[in-house]
């Protein structure tokens, strides 16, 4: 299918009667943000409630703009067009794809739930929620963006408050370095969460640097447009592909976890505080993934083709890796921030085969390991907040105290490691498939092995946690997840099982969207 | 909806529903006999559906009644689908399940009494949950489907063999059983891969394996290595005898019956390709043949009742295996079914008799025949059927095994080497099923053992009901099978039936000379160094040391490298544009004559560039 058609495809108006569905889901938040800022401090009650109505609108336009969506027709729906620097060509153009459906849905749980697992946050709940919020706006924005400007513009939004969210309710974690290295972590603080917070922005930030010179480069050569479609119609010098493709993929990939890139990962999930680790790597990390295949894969198909090979054999490296280092590691939050360096290069492994199982899978991926890595981080914190600690090998027994906090855990755990019924297999299924039928058909192997060290990594680290006898004495206020709590739990757990039995709720939607758009990456 | 489509989701969706209300409804569950009699209705529920499959089943060997819908779709078109196939094949092992387990049901009700309320509604949601997914993967369209109860079973061994979980022991096991199948499982998934890549999809016909034309044999040999995994086949089997660590009734249920039976039933379902796999067949064989002579060797030595029973029971499969090796997949099957009813009641037997002594150790019991005939009774049955009595059960799917086995030899000589061990096996399995029952129910009681009495109703009825079926599953069993493929297999008096049978009283008589009589055998002694290596885990320590000094040593290394090189190049440019920052701030010195100099120095640098650039 030609560009072409997508766009007739998609030059209907809005299918809800013009009104901004898309800039609804968008702004909500920063509105909320907004009036948040306005409330005096002590009025807690309210910033939460001002929080999760914020929430609420974008999850409730989210599943509006679901069942609104025509899927007979497909293509790009809700369009929304206006200029903002006419000169440059720079639009508030939002419109809603088959992919972008299910990634606003994810957000708009993720979020939703943050904000549940966040409700008892006590140290500075306002500037949190403000800064939560105006992150998740773009969040949002970045899925329904149309104009190259205005997606990199919403995708600095989405990253640069972490630096703020990690560098003042972040927790530090000091690793005393004795050794030849000892100089390197006294001068940077390593464990420190400012040194987190600060590692993860410039490393993100010199990914914007490549992905800004790419974007500078196509929009000069395609004759000063930043839209997408139009974008997509050009046909780009070999030159500009061979060298724009590869500073996307980097760029957008540092944020997806790409193997070498991915050290901020761990440091920084690790540091962040609950709700913040919960949407960075539930949606952030997505952000980078869906970049490589919406704006590099689809805008530069010659390139995508050339480094095919490339992105995918760093994708399986970025699933043995991560799962390896998972493995090894003995901090609750560095496993599962491993696991997800492991479990994004499953996304970018289905994006390189090239097939419509694999970005069917990728795509699918994305929501997945959103949800169950949601859920594991909304656990850890749980844990971490009781126990004081995140050092496993001291844990055991904590099912007793907390049933329902072990039983989710073992959900997330289970969802991990790719267990049908659960969401995660369905994506990876999905992958593999994809990988064996693409033109390295090798892939498939290592990816397996991956998963099957996830489920060495995760169980293990299961029992060392939830099973043996009564916790140790040194956990005095071990308790279960309160009501507040448990409503994040029972929503991300539920979504697990629902993606993993049920997959056509999200696949009616992925599928025709890839049929649409598979074809304009092998242009 | 046909209604045997019906029953089938009423088998498949019962026991789905109750473990989800028990999931979701904590306080339903938290009652223990709440959650329990739902279980067990819906076990019931499951029963009857699944007879009235058997019955109106009974001989149409060329009846499919299937439903389906689309589970996943690619380009709009379908993929892979989910759903109820119902034919001779499914409708037999859905009953064979359903009768084990609601008696399994049933004995862990009054096995389980003394245990918490809410631990007791949390064994009946995961048995709930079990029943489910095993009825699931019986009545499979595809091997996708198939595959996927396949790991939900996993994960119901996995939470039931924890069931005890301040048990370090059980977490443990119940971690390893999971690994150790997940790992195999690997197998399945690159075969089910490869046939999607080959024939785009995931069927187990006729259609499908000739569809899959050359690819036949590697594709079968992947899903082989699974079932290797999942029934316990030599160097895979280490898991099994550790899930001993599960409550006696989930012993007898999944880790004899069924879900350890799920692996040979793959190989059935998926017959039509591995009938056309020449190679895998041998290698089965091979496999199946090796491990029945092993596990039977280890099982000798064992003193723990249950993990006597856990190595017969890998030892058994091994037969099974063989018999699918040797081409006969009727034969296979079949031992499957009786094994299934008499290793349950073993297990169950086994059961009673621990809850009576609080004791899994042989030495702990003893001249328990008097203080509970029915138990003793009800495993001497068992035991019977096992080795292979004339007139049991066991004696007919071991004959037809064997006979099989020979048959395949006729053909191709290598079938010689799984014949043999299938024989000596035989042997030997009769000579410690009788030792457990001698040291067990005869000889002088311990003193655990003289405070022994015989359990409830509850305990001692899914005993008779399996005791009937280890001796009535003979003849008319097989027949209904064989009817089922359209030929009739018909029980003969043959040589190799004789060998079978000699070595099963040879075995029996070196029992009664050593263990009843207590008196001695000569060339025991010389066996001592066999006896040796069967104790000394050779394999578990192979696979020990794979694990920690191979996977976690290469782990430690992929971290080690994280942490310093790869992050050791982030941290050094920090480090670098820190330290080199710090020494460019030197220059910014606050003094005005700095300045100047500076200043003057650029205008020179300047003049001296025009100048350079103009000439």
């Amino acid at each position: 299918m030609t560009p072409e058609m997508i766009v007739s495809a998609g030059q209907a108006s809005t299918a809800a009667g013009g009104f901004g569905w898309l800039s609804l889901i968008v702004l909500a938040p920063f509105v909320a943000a907004v009036i948040i800022g306005l409330l005096p401090e002590r009025f807690e009650n309210a910033i939460r409630n001002v929080a999760l109505a914020g929430a609420t609108v974008s999850f409730g336009g989210s599943v509006f703009v679901a069942l609104g969506y025509d899927r007979t027709r497909g293509g790009l729906q809700f369009v929304e067009d206006f200029p903002i620097v006419e000169s440059l060509g720079i639009r508030w153009s939002l419109a809603a794809d088959g992919w972008s459906v299910v990634l606003l849905l994810l957000t708009g749980v993720i979020i939703y739930a943050g904000v549940w697992a966040s409700w008892t946050l006590e140290s500075r709940a306002k500037e949190f929620f403000v800064l939560l919020l105006v992150l998740v706006a773009g969040v949002f924005g970045v899925f329904v963006a149309q104009d190259l400007f205005l997606f990199f513009l919403l995708y600095e939004i989405a990253v640069l408050p972490m630096y703020l969210l990690i560098g003042i309710w972040g927790s530090s974690n000091k690793v005393a370095e004795a050794g030849p290295f000892a100089l390197v972590f006294r001068v940077l603080d390593v464990g420190g969460k400012e040194y987190a917070a600060m590692k993860l922005t410039l490393m993100l930030l010199a990914g914007s640097a490549l992905i800004l010179a790419a974007m500078l480069g196509m929009y000069w050569e395609a004759g000063n447009t930043f839209n997408l479609t139009e974008l997509a119609e050009t046909e780009f010098s070999s030159t500009l592909q061979f060298l724009a493709f590869p500073a996307l993929w980097i760029g957008f990939g540092t944020l997806a976890g790409l193997f070498p890139f991915h050290t901020w990962s761990p440091d920084g999930h690790a540091a962040a505080p609950t709700a913040v680790s919960m949407l960075h790597a539930g949606v952030l990390m997505k952000l980078g993934a869906f970049g490589v295949i919406r704006i590099g894969m689809m805008l530069l198909p010659e390139g995508a083709q050339y480094w095919a090979f490339w992105v995918g054999t760093v994708a399986v490296i970025n699933v043995l890796y991560g799962a390896l280092s998972a493995m090894a590691q003995t901090d609750l939050k560095y496993i599962i921030a491993y696991s997800s360096v492991s479990h994004m290069g499953i996304v970018l492994l289905g994006a390189a085969t090239l097939t419509t199982n694999g970005w069917n899978g990728a795509i699918y991926q994305m929501v997945a390991h959103g949800v169950m890595t949601g859920l594991f981080f909304a656990l850890v914190g749980l844990v971490y907040g009781r126990a004081h600690s995140r050092y496993i090998p001291g844990m055991g027994g904590f099912v007793k105290p907390m049933p329902f906090v072990a039983a989710a855990f073992t959900l997330a755990a289970l969802s991990s490691l790719g267990l049908p019924g659960t969401a995660g297999f369905v994506a990876e299924w999905l992958v593999f498939l994809g990988a064996y039928e693409s033109a390295h058909w090798w892939w498939t192997f290592p990816a397996l092995l991956g998963a099957f060290i996830t489920a060495v990594y995760v169980l293990a680290g299961v029992r060392s946690i939830f099973y043996g006898e009564g916790p140790p004495d040194t956990f005095h206020d071990l308790e279960d997840a309160v009501d507040s709590e448990r409503i994040a739990l029972w929503i991300l757990g539920a979504c697990i099982v629902i993606l993993g039995v049920v997959p056509g709720v999200l696949m009616i939607f992925i599928d025709p969207t890839t049929a649409l758009y598979l074809p304009t990456a092998l242009r | 909806m046909t209604t045997a489509a019906t029953l089938g989701l009423v088998a498949v969706l019962g026991p789905l529903v109750v473990a989800l209300l028990l999931a979701v409804n904590g306080p339903v569950r938290r009652t223990g006999v709440g959650a329990g009699a739902l279980s067990v209705l819906a076990a019931i529920a499951n029963l009857v559906a699944a007879l009235m499959l058997a019955n109106s089943w009974w001989g149409e060997h060329e009846l499919v009644d299937s439903t389906e819908w689309v589970w996943l779709i690619a380009n709009g078109e379908t993929i892979a689908t989910v759903g109820v196939t119902i034919d001779g094949i499914s409708a037999s092992m859905l009953a064979v399940v359903a009768v084990v387990a609601l008696c399994v049901q049933v004995f862990s009700w009054s096995y389980l009494s003394d245990e918490p309320k809410a631990d007791f509604g949390r064994y009946y949601m995961w048995q709930s949950l079990f029943l489910f997914s095993m009825n699931a993967l019986v009545l499979a369209p595809n091997l996708l489907q198939l595959f996927m109860a396949w790991e939900l079973v996993g994960v119901c061994s996995y939470l039931l063999i924890g069931y005890w979980y301040t048990k370090p022991s059980a977490a443990k096991a119940a971690v390893k059983a999971f690994w150790m199948t997940k790992l195999a499982d690997m197998g399945l998934m690159i075969g089910l891969i490869i046939q999607y890549r080959v024939t785009g999809g995931f069927g187990f016909h006729e259609a499908d394996a000739v569809a899959l034309g050359a690819s036949v044999g590697v594709v079968t040999f992947c899903y082989f290595i699974a079932v290797m995994g999942k029934s316990a086949q030599f160097p895979l089997h280490i898991w099994l005898p550790d899930a001993m660590e599960g409550p006696t009734p989930v012993s007898a249920l999944l880790h004899a019956a069924t879900m350890v039976a799920a692996g040979v039933y793959l190989m059935v379902r998926g017959w039509p390709l591995f009938d056309l796999a020449e190679d895998t067949r041998l290698f089965m064989a091979l496999i199946g043949g090796t491990t029945a002579i092993f596990a039977a060797s280890v099982a000798i030595v064992q003193t723990d009742i249950k993990k006597v029973l856990a190595y017969s029971t890998s030892s058994q499969l091994g037969y099974m295996v063989a018999a699918l090796g040797a081409g006969d997949m009727i034969a296979g099957y079949y031992h499957l079914t009786t094994h299934a009813f008499f290793k349950a009641l073993l297990f169950l037997a086994a059961g009673s008799v621990i809850h009576a002594v609080h004791s899994n150790e042989l030495s702990n019991m003893g001249g328990l025949a008097k203080k509970m005939p029915l138990t003793a009774g009800t495993f001497i049955i068992g035991t019977l059927a096992l080795t292979g009595t004339p007139g049991f059960a066991g004696f007919f799917s071991k004959d037809l095994v064997l006979e099989a086995l020979l048959h395949g030899a006729e053909r191709n000589p290598v079938l010689w080497i799984p014949l043999a061990c299938c024989l000596i096996a035989a042997g030997l399995t009769s000579y410690y099923m009788f030792k457990v029952v001698f040291l067990a129910f005869f000889g002088e009681p311990s003193e655990a053992a003289g405070h022994a009495h015989e359990g409830g109703i509850a305990l001692s009825a899914p005993l008779v009901l399996l005791a009937v079926l280890s001796i009535g599953a003979g003849i008319p069993v097989m027949g209904a099978l064989t009817s089922q493929w359209g030929h009739e297999a018909h029980f003969h008096v043959s040589p190799i039936g004789l060998a079978g049978t000699s070595a099963m009283l040879l075995g029996l008589g070196a029992a009664v000379q050593l263990h009843y009589r207590g008196g001695s055998l000569p060339g025991v002694a010389a066996l001592a160094p066999v006896g040796n290596i069967a104790r000394s885990e050779a394999v578990d320590k192979a696979w020990r040391v794979a694990y920690k000094q191979g996977l976690r040593t290469l782990a430690a290394g992929v971290s080690w490298f994280d942490r310093y090189v790869i992050d050791g190049l982030v941290n050094l440019s920090g480090v670098a544009l820190l330290l080199g920052a710090g020494r460019l701030r030197a220059v910014q010195t606050g003094k005005g004559g700095d300045y100047v100099y500076a200043v003057l120095l650029g205008v020179i640098v300047l003049a001296a560039w025009t100048a350079v650039v103009s000439a």
